[in-house]
């Protein structure tokens, strides 16, 4: 099969669904986008989270925001089922269920003046619903602080030229920001001086690799998590997540580049392996039985493993938390909420899974294109026949990448091993943009659902209410415990052994199913939105009530999967965390399916 | 709050200071760690440079509240 044919069906995929499916039913026939409306960012502005923006900056914001470590790990893991069902996954998924859902968490949050649509399912499901899921938001941004606060430490200890420029980033993000919104300069103006200045700081992360460990990485992050969170977004998050999100396109523009002109060169992966696959996928700890046993069926399990390139519940609360709150016009929604989550199932589809695909058999490539794949590989330390062999999966991702950037401009005559050395690292570089962006976002939102948490205590004692909502305790105590849970290292025995981990990875596992049982939760509130209070029915209904439905099964099925096949087999510290919150998170799901039925029989006897 | 603004410009000429001189240093040297005081002072930098121009400049810039207030009281159909 030719790259090229895939890269272009892709392509006319996307452009069709967004102008047909995103423009033409969603945002004229269900949210009916209306541009006077006066949205929160201007009633409610208040210089800090209430801020209006440029579509293009909120765009960025919204993309560098959602696109966490997900859509490059997630595709890279799901691999071990052939290349095309992962593609046909991102696609399916992402146009009918991702796109919709952060569309309308974005929509339903502007016309709830900037609420998160976890507050937003009161006016559906009862005020109990909104505190139950609120506290779940909470605990589940926790994980992703401590999460990602890991992997960004890891990554940037394990790639000094991507800490310096990560570094160096921020300063730069900082004087962009002031250009515009200081001195008055157009963006237009602002950003080539951005983009002079990122061009040194790449050439000077070359020059000077910055080496810091990663106990130091973690403290550091988190401070500066802390700090970012409880910033102006017109200060840092703005003009950083803008750059992130330029940069981010060039590393998806560069995939659509080689994915379109690679016309010598085949597919060297397999479309189909196995419909099933070892339990280690589905985050069975390692050693374990449920990890070897044949487990991971494709469906109902690949959301759980490929989340944010085709949907992921995280980003509801992005998409109600921070951007809901930054939308200057309801007619930008379309582009930030459903443009955002196409570009990011993209980034899966065309920078991660394509890439595979091409460079999959390492011997095959070499024999077909004649480049020196297998020296290459070696200049790297890279021992492995297949990109299955390559560990861990998001290393997967950067040598696919760098390998295919690197068979475009040989072409030019510029050795192959060096370019595909310096793409290796960009594709790093682009894969912390998005982890240390999602960081700062994070904590901001777990600012917003402890704040939403705590609206009962403001009629009763003002003062209270005061320092506990304050911006920066609110920062302090999420970001505080992600930290507790990434710094320290714990001795568990596994299959006899002990080995240390991580204090987060013992509930990690477990988060997939969390964050996909949130997708549920927001697009069955986001369906009942639609019907009961914007009336839409008939088969536009269907449009959102169908996938909400088919979602709500598939996460139902998953998690059963997890609770009952793997969390008998795991040890015991991780049954009392991964497998406690696979426990609630079941029987929060079968709860949510009462609560929505019953919102939906309400609303129906509401009508008359 | 008078003392914003000039420990906002000695915390940004702090975090300037801390961010270039290990830069030509590890430019001389060909890399810079946290083993040597100036790998610490780089990677301390953020911090200063973060917290530094928002005490400086203030929180809300004055372009974006205008733009506010007309966009408000153009759609309220008020006046000023």
């Amino acid at each position: 099969m030719n790259p090229v044919l895939v890269a272009i069906t892709i392509l006319v995929i996307y452009a069709v669904a967004y102008l047909f499916h995103g423009r033409y039913i969603l945002e004229r026939r269900v949210v009916k986008a209306d541009p006077n409306a006066v949205t929160p960012a201007w009633s409610k502005f208040d210089g800090i989270d209430y801020v209006p923006a440029n579509k293009y900056i909120l765009y960025g914001h919204h993309f560098a925001s959602i696109a966490g470590a997900g859509p490059i790990v997630g595709p890279a893991i799901a691999l071990v089922w052939g290349w095309g069902l992962p593609l046909l996954w991102v696609l399916f998924g992402n146009i009918f269920i991702g796109a919709v859902h952060d569309y309308l968490a974005l929509m339903a949050s502007t016309r709830y003046g900037g609420l998160s649509i976890m507050s937003i399912s009161e006016n559906f499901m009862g005020r109990a619903a909104r505190y139950i899921f609120l506290t779940y938001v909470w605990v589940a941004l926790i994980l992703v602080l401590a999460a990602f606060l890991s992997v960004g430490s890891s990554l940037l200890a394990g790639t000094p030229e991507a800490a310096t420029l990560t570094w160096l980033y921020m300063p730069i993000a900082l004087i962009y920001g002031m250009l515009i919104y200081r001195l008055g300069m157009r963006i237009r103006d602002a950003l080539i001086v951005a983009v002079v200045l990122l061009v040194i700081a790449f050439w000077l992360s070359f020059q000077v690799p910055f080496k810091a460990t990663y106990e130091q990485w973690v403290a550091i992050l988190a401070l500066y998590s802390f700090l970012a969170a409880a910033l102006p977004v017109w200060y840092l998050l703005q003009p950083r997540d803008f750059l992130n999100a330029l940069m981010l396109w060039t590393f998806v523009g560069l995939a659509v580049l080689a994915g379109l002109t690679l016309l010598w060169v085949p597919v060297t992966g397999p479309v189909y392996r196995d419909f099933v696959a070892p339990g280690a996928v589905l985050g069975a700890v390692a050693g374990t039985e449920p990890a070897k046993a044949m487990i991971a069926y494709f469906w109902p399990t690949v959301p759980l493993v490929i989340a944010c390139g085709a949907l992921s519940g995280f980003h509801s609360v992005v998409a109600s938390g921070t951007s809901s709150k930054q939308l200057s016009n309801e007619l930008e929604g379309l582009m930030v909420g459903y443009g955002a989550m196409l570009t990011e199932g993209a980034v899966s589809s065309l920078a991660v899974i394509l890439p595979a695909a091409i460079v999959w058999d390492f011997a095959a490539l070499q024999a077909a294109t004649g480049a020196p794949v297998l020296a290459a590989l070696e200049a790297v330390g890279i021992k492995a026949n297949d990109i299955l062999g390559v560990s861990p999966p998001a290393a997967r991702f950067t040598t696919a990448y760098g390998m295919v950037q690197a068979l475009l401009w040989s072409n030019l005559g510029i050795d192959f091993v060096t370019v595909f050395k310096v793409f290796r690292v960009f594709a790093a570089v682009a894969l912390i943009a998005f982890i240390v962006t999602t960081l700062d976002t994070a904590n901001r939102l777990a600012r917003f659902a402890w704040t939403e948490l705590f609206d009962w205590v403001k009629p009763r004692s003002p003062g209270l209410h005061s320092l506990i909502t304050n911006r920066w305790v609110a920062s302090l105590v999420a970001i505080l415990l992600g930290f507790m849970m990434a710094y320290p290292k714990i001795k568990v025995e596994v299959a006899g052994k002990i080995t240390e981990v991580y204090a987060y990875t013992i509930v990690w596992p477990a988060f997939s199913g969390t964050n996909q049982l949130l997708a549920a939760l927001a697009l069955l509130t986001s369906a009942l939105w639609v019907y009961v209070a914007l009336r839409v029915r008939g088969l536009i209904g269907l449009v959102i009530l169908v996938p909400a439905l088919f979602l709500w099964i598939t996460v139902m099925l998953a998690l059963a999967i997890w609770l009952f096949l793997i969390t008998p087999g795991i040890p015991f510290l991780y049954q009392i965390t991964a497998g406690a919150l696979t426990l609630v998170s079941f029987l929060l799901s079968l709860l949510l399916i009462v609560l929505f039925t019953r919102g939906l029989l309400k609303g129906r006897q509401a009508q008359g | 709050m008078e003392y914003r603004k000039p420990l906002g410009m000695i915390l940004t000429g702090a975090g300037i200071i801390l961010y270039a001189v290990p830069l030509i240093y590890g430019f001389f040297k060909g890399s810079l760690g946290t083993d040597s005081i100036f790998g610490m002072g780089f990677y301390v930098s953020l911090i200063p440079m973060l917290i530094g121009p928002a005490l400086w400049f203030g929180e809300v810039p004055e372009a974006i509240v205008k733009a506010v207030r007309a966009k408000i009281l153009g759609v309220r159909g008020g006046s000023t």
